[in-house]
């Protein structure tokens, strides 16, 4: 059952292209010193507990307002639009280690959760989308006589 | 030309000692990672911004000695979270630094930093150049 969910998450990872890459670079580059924001978009954690899915993204230096959290079909989609975009400013950097982009992530969600009970908070540079999980029946256990 | 020069001011301070040397598999826990950092230069000073991703602003604490400015977010001691486990993963918030040294032209008397949800912005103000008068 745990395996399932964890699973649920591999097939977005590839439409994103290049998981091999991907995995290729960030490795490479946790050799060298390790980033949490050096991909085209933010990296993500999702923790499971006992009622509740977390999704955690990393994307330091936006605010509340640049988010958009949305829920399709069973997908759950977290976009930003970063209003200037780094290329439209002026700005003259000396060096860069890390950079913001407009992005966008989807999460393919498992069955047991409950969309009307999301909680999404922007803090420290991470946010986090909490669903939590439907409730499962509880087993009734029951003995059946034997004819 | 003078651009090199700053640049190669702002090399890490610390490239030789605190750089990670580890392998995969192979990973002490003491070892200092280094802040990713961005530097943005005009005219009247140099904006220097950290990725603290994760830290708050208590977590980060910034001290100069003389020309080396260091930087460093450190997270307490924390019992592990046994209530959740981490079924997907891509960062990881680790205590880490950053040392650099400063070029000359850096008021450092007038640094001045804020925080902004997991980036640390740090402004060192430029001293205006001396202009010297040479007559002939």
């Amino acid at each position: 059952m745990k395996n399932n969910q964890f699973y649920s998450f591999h097939p977005i990872a590839q439409t994103f292209g290049n998981l091999v890459d991907e995995f290729v670079n960030r490795g490479l580059h946790d050799l060298a010193g390790g980033s949490v924001f050096q991909a085209g978009y933010p990296s993500s954690n999702v923790l499971e507990s006992n009622d509740s899915l977390t999704f955690q993204l990393a994307a330091p230096g936006l605010e509340k307002s640049d988010f958009k959290v949305a829920i399709e079909k069973n997908h759950l989609i977290i976009s930003a639009e970063i209003k200037k975009e780094a290329s439209e400013t002026q700005e003259k950097f000396t060096r860069k280690e890390f950079d913001f982009r407009s992005f966008k992530r989807e999460f393919v969600l498992p069955e047991n959760l409950d969309l009307n009970k999301i909680q999404a908070n922007y803090e420290h540079g991470i946010l986090s989308v909490k669903i939590d999980k439907t409730v499962p029946e509880p087993v009734t256990s029951r003995v059946i006589d034997i004819a | 030309m003078w651009k090199s020069n700053y640049q190669s001011n702002f090399e890490n301070a610390c490239d030789t000692q605190c750089r990670p040397n580890h392998h995969r598999g192979m990973r002490p826990e003491n070892k200092t990672y280094k802040i990713p950092m961005n530097v943005v230069e005009d005219d009247t000073q140099f904006e220097l911004r950290m990725n603290v991703t994760g830290f708050t602003k208590e977590e980060v604490s910034i001290s100069t000695n003389e020309n080396i400015l260091t930087v460093k977010s450190q997270k307490p001691a924390q019992e592990p979270d046994t209530n959740s486990k981490k079924i997907h993963a891509e960062f990881r918030i680790r205590n880490a630094e950053r040392k650099i040294i400063l070029p000359a032209n850096v008021k450092i008397d007038e640094i001045k930093a804020k925080y902004n949800e997991g980036v640390l912005i740090i402004s060192l103000p430029k001293s205006k150049p001396e202009t010297i008068n040479i007559n002939l």
